[in-house]
């Protein structure tokens, strides 16, 4: 069913790999990042803690930045994404537009914000950007419609909440560690919201796609189980959604909190989650075969 | 252009007389044999000895051959050559048979680098059908040969005149090159008979050779010059030209007198020697008999499968394997580097897609590659289109493919008594390796 | 003026003349081939029906890399041929994701035909006379300098071998036919309308220029 040997490309279900394999490894860490980075600065903004902006905007920009310039074959033509007008129809091209705008407002709101007073227009401009920032990837994904797993509307919905509940996590550990501006049991509270939302809208994501279609049932066969279903279980849902639910859930009964090293241990199971979903929906990725079914 | 009918090896008909046994191939006990795997054979030596070996074999020439991989079974090829105390061959690159058993290759040019005649001359049997103008397009070198590359004309004439055959080689060249003669067997030059291309004694070379033969064909205003401006010569064909055969009052035997005639004489000798054939097969009629295979693996034995090798669009015998670009090909290609497999005999065997499965046969040689699955094929056959080699001279080639023929049993046993063809197909057995 | 091709299945012997021709043509480097040669069987013994598809881009009409591209630098001309201007290629790779029918290559540091013993006269003349920029992404552009040539000299692509693509001048089937899909006389809008040639996943809505003859 699926491509496996050279001469079986576009005659059988053939995977993506220009974004996950080799060089495409920094595709995927470069999303994550800047999604990370930038939900990160929305939700610490939005609780008033620089710190987490900061480490936000540093994410972003320079992991984010970093692995997606590295990445580039003609890393030095990169400006060419924003001047030419190629944001009329590339969502690459917006997404660039939206970064570079929400990494410049990101920057001057953090060192408003740090040594004099940032206007909160400022802010909340910075973090439709960021938002975007978070989203564009999603959509840069969903306009592909060879990939049937892919070309759904459910894609951006995924990777915002994706990007807000990493956001969550990284506020959080800095409010644990580091302290600052903010409310650690609220964030903490919106995070277990964000849990929920993560789990409901990766089920209805697979299931809708489950049934788009033979390329799509392919796809979602191989993250559930095929080859990608140890990142997919062990990750998606042991690590990022079973363990840290079932915390919540015991502390919710017994009444507890969890103790500070312990919540940053379930906030990386969380981002790995984040990260292993992501590579299940880009290594899951397959085109429909070329020739005609003949019945 | 060419004559019908005419090939290369010994003409059909007549048959010579049944004569031998005192060749080293045994073809002459065979009339009807053009060639048989003689002397590669497992059993080769064996017979030789019970003909009383009226001389052995001191030294062999190959042309742009590669004995040990196309020959028949490589065992047998590679037994052979070791004993000779000499060989020589032209070839373009190393290949099996030159870097184990040849001690003096001399390097033929590249076929761009080449002025070949003969590259105009086709086949009877394939030559294109269909109202298009005939064409005449003689091999014109593009680029000069590198090192010490030469011509195939130039090294054949330089060796002639060397080993003392000079006359009856130009004699050969001039019967075949102005059609006089174009046949196997060839015939001394008349005294006095005009030469239209080349005398006996002359020492001209390739490029005056076929200056001469293409002024003889096309007139003196179209010498080699001429070609070389224009690359070709094309006029109208006639129907009479291209459907020849329509138009030739000729008898097409339905019953074979001749193996009547010619069975005991052939089965005289040959029993004598060791040769223990199918003589039934002798018969006037054409009939059919089961192939050897089904008699060394028999129904209901392990050897369950019938191994074969069909060609491929890709391919013509093995220097295609050569080629950077075809092997890019094949290697995108289902059928050319792998071995076929019906898909549920395969899966009655455990075997899947991609594995490295063994192939052996009753004799217990064997081979390995990987396997296609498949549902083009019957069930009970596998097939692979037999490239596989080991020379470090064709390193685009090394390891690319099977080598069908290490399957096939070569013996009198698996020749046929009456063509001397070798039996290709095999049964054998199928594992995961 | 839109350049399309017509393959007609039921010629095509699938020797594989087209793919080598074009790579022989534009001096590809070792693994990248712009045509490809589709093998696959479809029935059970003994009722099967081998099919073999010659592909290569289609240059659709809505072509989604266009859409796509960044920089611009993947173009539509006006005679319909899409093709990448590799000064502009940053090398992101989105037109060869977004390609549903995956005939894009990206061209990176490719090795030479044979390693350790540099360059061939033949790689080397290809440096010259077709060189590939590094680190951007290449297709086949329907030979368009041997139109674009043929055109100057007053040659008709698709009836003009100098003025045709290599690939369509090469097969021994003449499986091929090129020309202007827009002009209802042409052979191919012929060949279209008559043996009901149809394109490969309309459904991706590119409306591809290159048809097939199949039954």
């Amino acid at each position: 069913m699926i491509q496996t040997r050279s001469y079986e490309f576009m005659v059988k279900y053939t995977p993506q790999r220009e974004w996950i394999e080799k060089r495409g490894i920094f595709m995927w860490l470069a999303m994550f990042s800047i999604e990370l980075g930038a939900g990160a600065f929305v939700v610490s903004s939005i609780v008033g803690n620089t710190l987490g902006m900061l480490i936000g905007w540093l994410l972003c920009a320079l992991l984010g930045g970093g692995f997606h310039l590295y990445y580039l074959g003609k890393p030095f033509r990169f400006w060419r994404m924003v001047f030419s007008s190629g944001w009329q129809s590339s969502w690459i091209s917006r997404g660039l537009i939206f970064v570079s705008l929400f990494l410049g407002l990101g920057l001057i709101h953090i060192a408003l914000a740090q040594w004099a007073s940032s206007p909160t227009a400022l802010m909340i401009v910075a973090d439709i950007f960021a938002v975007l920032t978070v989203i564009y990837v999603g959509f840069v994904m969903a306009s592909v419609n060879g990939i049937a797993l892919w070309n759904t509307p459910l894609l951006p919905v995924l990777y915002l909440i994706l990007g807000i509940w990493g956001g969550l996590g990284i506020t959080l550990v800095v409010l644990n560690i580091a302290g600052g501006t903010g409310n650690p049991s609220l964030v903490e509270e919106w995070s277990r919201i964000f849990l929920i939302a993560f789990a409901f809208i990766v089920l209805v994501y697979l299931l809708t796609i489950r049934y788009q279609g033979s390329a799509g049932k392919a796809s979602v066969q191989t993250i559930v189980a095929g080859k990608i279903a140890p990142f997919f279980w062990a990750g998606v849902v042991l690590l990022g959604t079973v363990v840290p639910a079932g915390v919540a859930l015991a502390t919710w009964l017994g009444d507890w909190s969890i103790p500070t090293a312990f919540l940053i241990v379930l906030i990386v199971f969380e981002l790995l989650g984040d990260l292993a979903l992501r590579y299940s929906i880009l290594k899951a990725g397959l085109y429909a075969p070329l020739l005609p079914s003949i019945k | 252009m060419l004559t019908p009918g005419v090939w290369f090896t010994k003409s059909p008909w007549p048959p010579p007389e049944v004569s031998g046994p005192g060749l080293l191939n045994f073809i002459d006990i065979f009339p009807h044999a053009g060639r048989n795997p003689y002397p590669y054979c497992e059993d080769w030596e064996e017979i030789w000895t019970n003909v009383g070996r009226p001389y052995e074999p001191q030294a062999l020439g190959l042309y742009g051959a590669n004995t040990v991989m196309s020959a028949g079974n490589p065992t047998a090829a590679e037994a052979f050559l070791k004993k000779l105390p000499f060989a020589f061959s032209l070839n373009t690159v190393h290949n099996e048979t030159t870097e184990g058993f040849v001690d003096i290759v001399l390097p033929e040019c590249h076929f761009l680098e080449n002025l070949d005649l003969s590259a105009a001359q086709g086949f009877f049997f394939n030559y294109p059908i269909g109202m298009e103008r005939w064409n005449f397009h003689p091999g014109i070198p593009v680029v000069a040969p590198k090192f010490e590359r030469r011509s195939t004309l130039d090294i054949f004439l330089d060796l002639s005149d060397r080993v003392g055959t000079a006359v009856p080689y130009r004699n050969f060249l001039e019967n075949w090159f102005s059609t006089k003669h174009m046949k196997w067997e060839q015939v001394a030059a008349k005294p006095g008979e005009k030469r239209e291309i080349i005398g006996p004694d002359e020492n001209i070379r390739n490029f005056q050779f076929t200056d001469r033969a293409l002024q003889y064909y096309f007139g003196k205003d179209r010498g080699l010059s001429w070609f070389i401006d224009h690359g070709y010569i094309g006029w109208d064909k006639k129907p009479e030209e291209c459907y020849w055969r329509y138009f030739v009052d000729a008898r097409v035997p339905v019953y074979y007198e001749i193996n009547e005639h010619d069975k005991e004489p052939v089965k005289e000798r040959a029993e004598k020697i060791g040769m223990h054939m199918e003589w039934d097969q002798y018969t006037p009629l054409i009939s059919y008999f089961e192939s050897v295979m089904y008699k060394d693996a028999p129904e209901g034995s392990e050897f369950d499968l019938v191994a074969v090798s069909p060609r491929h669009s890709l391919h013509t015998q093995r220097f295609s394997a050569e080629n950077l670009w075809v092997d890019e090909m094949s290697l995108n290609n289902p059928y050319a580097y792998n071995i076929v497999i019906h898909a549920e005999t395969a899966k009655a065997k455990g075997i899947k897609e991609g594995d490295v499965i063994c192939l052996e046969n009753f004799r217990g040689n064997k081979i390995k590659g990987k396997a296609h699955l498949s549902q083009l094929i019957h069930r009970q056959a596998v097939a692979m289109i037999g490239l596989g080699g080991w020379a470090e001279g064709r390193p685009i080639a090394k390891g690319k493919g099977t080598n069908f023929n290490v399957l096939l049993p070569a013996d009198h046993r698996h020749v046929d008594p009456i063509c001397g063809s070798f039996e290709i197909n095999v049964k054998v057995k199928a594992y995961k390796a | 003026m839109r350049y399309g091709m017509v393959i007609d299945l039921k010629k095509c012997v699938g020797c594989y003349a087209c793919v080598i021709k074009c790579k022989q043509e534009h001096f590809l480097p070792p693994g990248m081939t712009w045509a490809k040669l589709l093998m696959s069987e479809t029935g059970v013994y003994p009722k099967i029906t081998k099919q073999v598809y010659p592909v290569l881009c289609n240059h659709c009409d809505d072509p989604v890399c266009v859409k796509v591209c960044p920089t611009r630098a993947t173009q539509q001309r006006e005679d319909g041929i899409v093709w990448v201007d590799e000064k502009k290629c940053v090398g992101c790779r989105y037109c060869l994701v977004a390609c549903p029918y995956q005939v894009r290559s990206f061209h990176n540091n490719t090795k030479e035909y044979f390693p350790k013993q540099g360059s061939t006269p033949f790689e080397e003349l290809g440096k010259q006379l077709y060189p590939l920029e590094n680190g951007v992404v290449v297709k086949c552009t329907f030979c368009r300098e041997r139109i674009d040539e043929g055109l100057r000299k007053g040659l008709k692509p698709g009836v003009d071998v100098d003025a045709t693509p290599a690939c369509v001048n090469i097969c021994p089937a003449k499986a091929r036919t090129f020309g202007d899909l827009d002009d209802p006389d042409s052979e191919v809008s012929q060949l279209v309308r008559e043996k009901r040639a149809a394109q490969l996943h309309p459904e991706y809505g590119t409306e591809p220029c290159v048809y097939y003859v199949i039954a």
